[in-house]
């Protein structure tokens, strides 16, 4: 497993104090279980991680293929890094058409997605909709989360 | 293709997997719902003038406890991103000689959506009522 997401020091930091590992490199097994991270509700996601892994092609009922195993570990892994920043609710976790998968989360006008597609790679969406701000974008192995947790944070912050 | 064109009153059909396989809420619908699978023109519907949605859920295919959801193909072509830009999306009858009351949602490049399209699909789609 390669996948590599990184969070800094300062995200952690903000995370009101706790002591988070501030950088998280190589997941070794899938699903891990002794990462620390600030999240109860890991267990459940892993759990829905599971049963995405054993869907079969056409789950969708339209032809989508079974989604591709290497995929979701990186999407664990992703999450096991973005949770080492605390105060965030668990998302909605959905496979996507394309062999992936997304997580969502939403409160009143806004809404953030992303959307893990490869091993090494994501898409994110971000909404508001009283601002009336769409910003989408892509995201790397090896490359900063910070404004993924950010887009995160504006999403929680009108819970 | 069939030539019919396809009249912004039409209300169209969109199959919803059954979230609850995967532990999801039953009732909501993902933006996930509304994204294109690598190699697929348009998204699938189903005119309600040519289907039921009770036969949508018979279509080849279709996963027990799927669910309909619906939107009129007025509503799809107006539909606009979060900052109020127009998505240019088009409804367009694909295939329904084999398979009778099919249609695609299209963005204007084939085969593509734009990023703020599958959300404000997602937002416009509501459940159709509980089929019995």
């Amino acid at each position: 497993m390669s996948a590599q997401w990184t969070i800094t020091d300062a995200v952690v930091d903000q995370s009101e104090g706790r002591g988070h590992r501030a950088e998280y490199s190589v997941i070794p097994e899938w699903p891990a279980s002794h990462i620390p991270v600030a999240c109860d509700w890991l267990d459940d996601v892993r759990r829905q991680l599971q049963a995405i892994a054993a869907l079969p092609a056409g789950w969708d009922s339209y032809g989508s293929p079974s989604p591709d195993v290497r995929v979701l570990e990186a999407a664990w892994g992703l999450l096991l890094c973005l949770c080492q920043a605390e105060g965030f609710p668990k998302p909605h976790v959905n496979p996507t058409p394309r062999g992936g998968v997304q997580f969502e989360w939403e409160s009143g006008d806004r809404y953030f997605e992303i959307e893990v597609l490869t091993e090494r790679a994501a898409t994110y969406l971000y909404c508001d909709e009283a601002a009336r701000t769409e910003e989408a974008g892509e995201v790397f192995e090896g490359k900063s989360l910070e404004p993924v947790l950010g887009y995160i944070r504006r999403v929680v912050a009108v819970q | 293709m069939s030539d019919q064109a396809i009249a912004d009153d039409e209300v169209l059909y969109r199959r919803i997997p059954p979230g609850s396989n995967w532990f999801e809420p039953p009732e909501r619908i993902t933006s996930a719902n509304f994204k294109l699978r690598r190699g697929e023109d348009g998204l699938s519907v189903y005119r309600q003038r040519v289907v039921g949605a009770a036969d949508v859920l018979k279509k080849r295919g279709a996963i027990v406890g799927s669910r309909v959801a619906q939107a009129t193909a007025g509503q799809i072509r107006a539909a606009r991103d979060t900052k109020g830009d127009p998505l240019h999306l088009d409804v367009v009858v694909v295939g329904d000689m084999d398979d009778p009351g099919h249609a695609e949602i299209r963005g204007p490049i084939l085969g593509k959506l734009s990023a703020g399209a599958p959300r404000a699909l997602q937002r416009l789609f509501r459940l159709a009522e509980r089929i019995s």
